[in-house]
């Protein structure tokens, strides 16, 4: 914190605060409604945290349950799966974090350089189509691609004279499908967020950058990337922060709960989802949560620091 | 949708025309761009077409784009529910319109504060926040705090406040916000203004495609929602449009699976249209706020242009 | 940095005191009497689960709380929900301490023992004799005694039929083309047969019917068993005497049902099928897809299926098919702990009137003006009189016109007090008294496991279950190499200690 005057008595140190809070007052009170929204909504709750080392019981709420120590974390570790849980979590994720960045980057830059800009308007339109779809629809269509009787690749398949295929059974091809629909997904979504950055740009420096003879990819590696780059970086630090979330849906309703398929779509949310189905503890769900809320913190904190070292406007914190 | 930047050559001065793309460059781009836009919207087509074909041709041929039976069963189901449907519709745009204000207002004070270097205290709160990014309380205690302090229990509020502040969109607001030169708060300051007079007349417009972008997400997340009115809405009078044709999906889907114990319903379980109403249902969900999209992209554009971004 | 602490403590010290709200609004715990004065009227809350939600709903509470006030004085705040927005919003109103007096819960939504658990429920054992008396004695004891929790019973349970009774469903008339004879049917090594003979003559009609689905829920109807655990598929299983199976886990009181031979066996067979090419090319997701499933059947696509019987069954698929439907049973009706499960209605641990509750629940399950008027809504609005004994719904247009038309009334209590629709068979509660004197009673009937003390291992194994078990059972993989695979995973998730719990805790209820 910024300090006007190096202070050692604490009525110094108590002006020194007065005098910073009230120069700071006018931000503080624009900064306020949102406070108050984050105390009501998101700080209130997070009683909830103490969940994940009690036993819940409805008449004593949350302060009253009794405390089972670290009881409620065992069975996310004491499962035989518990490795490969984590691989395929963190895994696809980092997958998903590096191919959405580039694949929605170079979208952007490619949507921006169109020479028909109505066009370029209609294609990210467009492209922000599936996410508007829910898991549940996906999955549906796809089970009109995948079904081993009825689907569209197993026809196909047959017309050309190959053996059908039962995709929901080979966990081989589910890496691929499940990346394939994730893109799909999400990449219109942080296409049209780098697109708002792009529109900030100035032209000042293109103009200035073709008076000097700049080529097109001279000007995307000198301009247009350095000006993306505070975007990629919170993008990329935020992502790393929900590392340890996977898409329930994703990994759930697409491969339609598909036993053979587990050992490549078995996640964290989804184990948890059918552990706790049958048990129904609030106190495993809060563990889990919080296992996760920790990881990723955890990753936020050092990736931040990473970014601080070489880059410091760009960090979060 | 988002405006383009404008390339130089859009102005007409001559020698800025050369940093065109080339002819074959554009028609790779655009080859590529259109394949992904195939992918993208054939789905959403399909999920229109199958909506409209009797369950008896989706029975037979699958989800098919040539159906061999067209029906309006599946809205006959939805469209059933007469006033109800016309209310909750109503409720779920005030609370969109309502909710994407509200939440874009303080979204945007508390992003500028945070992006403001001279801040005292803009660690501590972007801490605060990134915080509750990542770890929540569950769902338990979120609940008990919703219903039992703040008695947002059946009312709309429930809808609105809970997500009307989004961490993720505060720190990409952010980051726009700190591409603005210092300068020129700076200059604003100089010449007598004061912070929030500031904020709106000189930062507001100059971050108007930051501010479209966000606000257009909120708008859809609000719209989207049908989870927050599952959990709070106890009456289904006030239920918003995505609640509402969530429920009777369910419902219908829970009935076709017990049918076989309850005599009277075997005939009416018999017929429901499952397949077709849960593509209907995405129709009716997802069809306003896509229809709604020009329009936002004409009203953005617009601000945009009175705001006087430089293209 | 000094200023950054002192504004941590300050909202942690405001957190602290909101937060100290939220512990006291888990309400008082009650059990005692609040007063409910003389010619005083009791509001109840009740939050019940049924679909659909009824149009008229209000007009009928209205009707029913004129006849309350007079005859117990009590009038009903009746808060209903469709059962899938209740299944969403009734765990989580109920874990945040909202009041209520009476509300429905069951095993497949705001599940009775997780709450009874959790303490949300009263112990009504004492009271029920006094308050609720011509209920205590109309359900029969082993109900009673199904639905107690370490010995206390926490909610009043919907008598229907008892217990459950697996087998198959057919179509009759293409049975009667095809010259089967589906009385020999006795077991699932005899159904081979038929489902030879439906394959071989329906393709030489050109067609390709689909012999039998629905086998996910197959396995314990081969070799019914007693599910300990009260969920059938957790390894913890009980041997029924009276079915004579399980022989190789005679000396166990409690066994991994999948390591027994008949799972070995039953697996095997439907391997057979699957391969000999009678289920479809995926029987996981076509069970999975009952809509279409009920299609075919109806069409003549799918010759059978594998269901949870109830009396009247079939005699409603003849119905809604469209072609005759016959039904051979697999086994004999099982009545076991989680059979009386299917719905209770229980009363909050912090109602302030649980005697005016139980008597409110006694007149839904014994009177017939409120258990007709509940479930068929206003004579005359609603339904007209049909004898003594059934309504008739339609009143002159429609069902789908109908203001208050409920699919199942024994989520309000039982079918025995309310009045039946024309559809049903004229003998309906002759065929329902059938099939409970027909019910085998469990070993260990009254026995409810206490998941706590495993509930990591119930956890993990869950998990496991539902890797393995469907494909297996839909025969889509090779029980030689996958059920030793199978049985591995369940030992290294805890399935011994499960078995053990189990066996411990059942040890104790039989002394006591």
């Amino acid at each position: 914190m910024k300090r006007s005057a190096p202070c050692t008595d604490t009525v110094c140190r108590k002006q020194g605060f007065l005098k910073t809070f009230r120069k700071n007052l006018p931000l503080t009170i624009m900064a306020l409604p949102a406070l108050v929204v984050m105390f009501l909504f998101r700080y209130l709750p997070m009683s909830g945290l103490l969940l994940a080392f009690k036993r819940f019981s409805v008449p004593k709420g949350i302060f009253g349950s009794d405390w089972v120590a670290l009881q409620n974390f065992e069975f996310l570790f004491k499962t035989s799966d518990a490795w490969v849980i984590t691989r395929n979590t963190i895994l696809y994720n980092a997958l998903f974090i590096l191919l959405d960045l580039v694949l929605a980057v170079s979208m952007a830059i490619g949507l921006s350089e169109l020479l028909r800009k109505r066009r370029a308007k209609v294609y990210q339109t467009i492209f922000m189509a599936p996410y508007f779809l829910s898991w549940v629809v996906v999955s549906f269509m796809a089970f009109s691609l995948f079904s081993v009787d009825d689907g569209l690749f197993n026809h196909l398949l047959a017309y050309f004279g190959f053996a059908g295929v039962n995709w929901y059974s080979e966990p081989g091809k589910w890496p691929l499908i499940l990346t394939f629909f994730q893109i799909w997904k999400t990449v219109g979504y942080s296409t049209v967020m780098y697109i708002s950055t792009l529109t900030g740009i100035s032209n000042d420096y293109y103009e200035a950058a073709i008076i000097d003879g700049a080529t097109k990819w001279q000007q995307i590696r000198r301009i247009t990337l350095p000006c993306l780059k505070p975007m990629m970086i919170v993008l990329t630090i935020l992502a790393i922060g929900r590392i340890f979330y996977a898409d329930f849906g994703l990994f759930f309703q697409l491969p339609r709960n598909s036993g053979p398929l587990y050992p490549v779509t078995q996640v964290i949310d989804t184990y948890v989802y059918r552990a706790l189905k049958e048990t129904g503890n609030v106190g495993m769900a809060a563990a889990a949560s919080l296992y996760q809320s920790v990881v990723g913190f955890v990753l936020v904190v050092g990736a931040n620091l990473a970014v601080r070292r070489i880059e410091p406007d760009s960090a979060l914190f | 949708m988002l405006p383009f930047k404008k390339h130089p050559r859009d102005e007409g001065e001559g020698d800025l025309a050369i940093n065109r793309i080339s002819r074959r460059a554009d028609r790779i781009l655009n080859l590529i761009f259109l394949l992904w836009a195939l992918a993208c919207v054939l789905p959403l087509i399909l999920v229109v077409i199958v909506s409209f074909s009797s369950e008896q041709s989706i029975f037979q041929n699958g989800y098919s784009f040539f159906p061999s039976e067209w029906s309006l069963d599946a809205y006959r189901f939805f469209f059933r529910l007469g006033d109800q449907l016309v209310r909750s519709y109503g409720i779920t745009i005030f609370v969109t319109v309502a909710g994407t204000l509200f939440s874009l207002i303080i979204t945007a004070m508390f992003a500028y504060v945070l992006s403001r270097a001279d801040y005292a205290y803009n660690r501590l709160f972007t801490l605060l926040m990134l915080f509750t990014m990542l770890f929540n309380g569950g769902i338990v205690a979120t609940y008990m705090v919703n219903t039992q302090i703040l008695g947002l229990g059946n009312s709309l509020g429930a809808l609105i406040f809970p997500m009307s502040l989004n961490a993720f969109y505060v720190i990409v607001l952010r980051t726009f916000y700190k591409s603005i030169p210092m300068e020129i708060i700076e200059a604003a300051r100089i010449d007598g203004a004061g912070e929030f007079k500031t904020f709106f007349r000189i930062v507001t417009p100059l971050s108007k495609p930051g501010l479209a972008t966000i606000g257009m997400f909120t708008t859809i997340a609000y719209w989207n929602d049908w989870f927050l009115g599952m959990l709070y809405i106890i009456d289904q009078k006030k239920y918003p449009v995505q609640t509402l044709l969530w429920s009777m999906q369910n419902s219908l889907e829970f009935m076709k699976q017990s049918s076989a114990n309850a005599l009277e319903y075997a005939e009416m379980a018999a017929n429901a249209p499952t397949d077709s109403g849960r593509m209907a249902l995405t129709v009716l969900v997802v069809l306003p706020i896509l229809l709604a999209y020009p329009f936002f992209q004409k009203y953005f554009v617009k601000g945009l242009t009175v705001g006087g971004v430089k293209g | 940095m000094k200023n950054t602490m002192k504004r941590m403590a300050a909202l942690g010290v405001s957190a602290a005191l909101a937060a100290g709200l939220l512990a006291g609004c888990g309400g008082a715990p009650a059990g005692g009497s609040a007063p409910s004065g003389d010619g005083d009227i009791t509001t109840l809350t009740w939050y019940m689960s049924i679909n659909p939600v009824a149009a008229d709903t209000d007009k009928v509470i209205q009707a029913l709380n004129e006849y309350t006030r007079e005859k117990i004085g009590v009038e009903i705040d009746y808060k209903v929900m469709a059962n899938p927005d209740y299944k969403e919003k009734m765990p989580n109103l109920i874990n945040a301490g909202e009041y209520f007096d009476i509300c429905f819960t069951s095993n497949w939504t705001t599940d009775y023992l997780q709450f009874t658990g959790k303490d949300a429920f009263l112990d009504i054992t004492e009271l029920l004799p006094q308050y609720a008396k011509e209920t205590w004695e109309f359900i029969p004891e082993a109900e009673w005694n199904a639905v107690r929790v370490n010995g206390s019973i926490y909610g009043v349970p919907s008598y229907k039929e008892m217990g459950w009774q697996g087998g198959i469903v057919y179509n009759s008339d293409m049975a009667e083309a095809y010259g089967i004879d589906m009385s020999a049917v006795k077991s699932l090594e005899d159904y081979t047969k038929v489902l030879e003979t439906v394959a071989a003559k329906s393709k030489a009609e050109g067609k390709n019917v689909v012999g039998v689905s629905g086998l996910t829920n197959a396995w314990p109807m081969a070799a019914p068993y007693e599910s300990l655990t009260g969920n059938p598929q957790l390894p913890a299983a009980g041997a029924v005497p009276q079915f004579s199976n399980f022989a190789d886990m005679k000396d166990q009181a409690v066994f991994n049902q999948y390591a027994s031979e008949e799972y070995m066996n039953y697996c095997q067979t439907v391997r057979g099928w699957n391969q000999a090419g009678y289920l479809g090319g995926d029987p996981v997701n076509y069970d999975s897809d009952t809509a279409n499933r009920d299609n075919d059947f109806n069409n003549g696509a799918l010759f059978s299926y594998f269901i949870q019987y109830a009396p009247g069954t079939a005699e409603s698929m003849t119905a809604s098919s469209g072609h005759g439907v016959g039904f051979v049973p697999l086994m004999d009706p099982l009545f076991e702990t989680r059979s009386a499960m299917g719905g209770l209605l229980a009363i909050s641990s912090a109602s302030e009137h649980p005697e005016k509750a139980l008597e409110f629940i006694n007149l839904l399950n014994t009177d017939e003006y409120v258990g007709t008027l509940i479930r068929h809504g206003i004579e005359g609005t609603h339904h007209s009189a049909v004898g003594d004994n059934q309504v008739d719904k339609t009143m002159g247009g429609t069902l789908t016109d109908n203001g208050y038309d409920y699919t199942y009334g024994w989520q309000f209590g039982t079918p025995f007090n309310q009045k039946w629709d024309i559809s049903y068979p004229d003998n309906i509660e002759e065929l329902f008294k059938a099939y409970n004197d027909s019910a085998i009673i469990s070993p260990n009937n009254g026995f409810t496991f206490d998941a706590v003390p495993v509930e990591t291992q119930v956890a993990a194994l869950t998990n496991v279950i539902s890797e393995y078990a469907p494909s297996l059972e839909t025969g889509s993989v090779d029980p030689a190499e996958y059920i030793p695979k199978f049985l591995d995973a369940l030992n290294a998730n805890g399935a011994e200690a499960l078995v053990a719990e189990v066996n411990n805790q059942l040890t104790q209820f039989a002394a006591g």
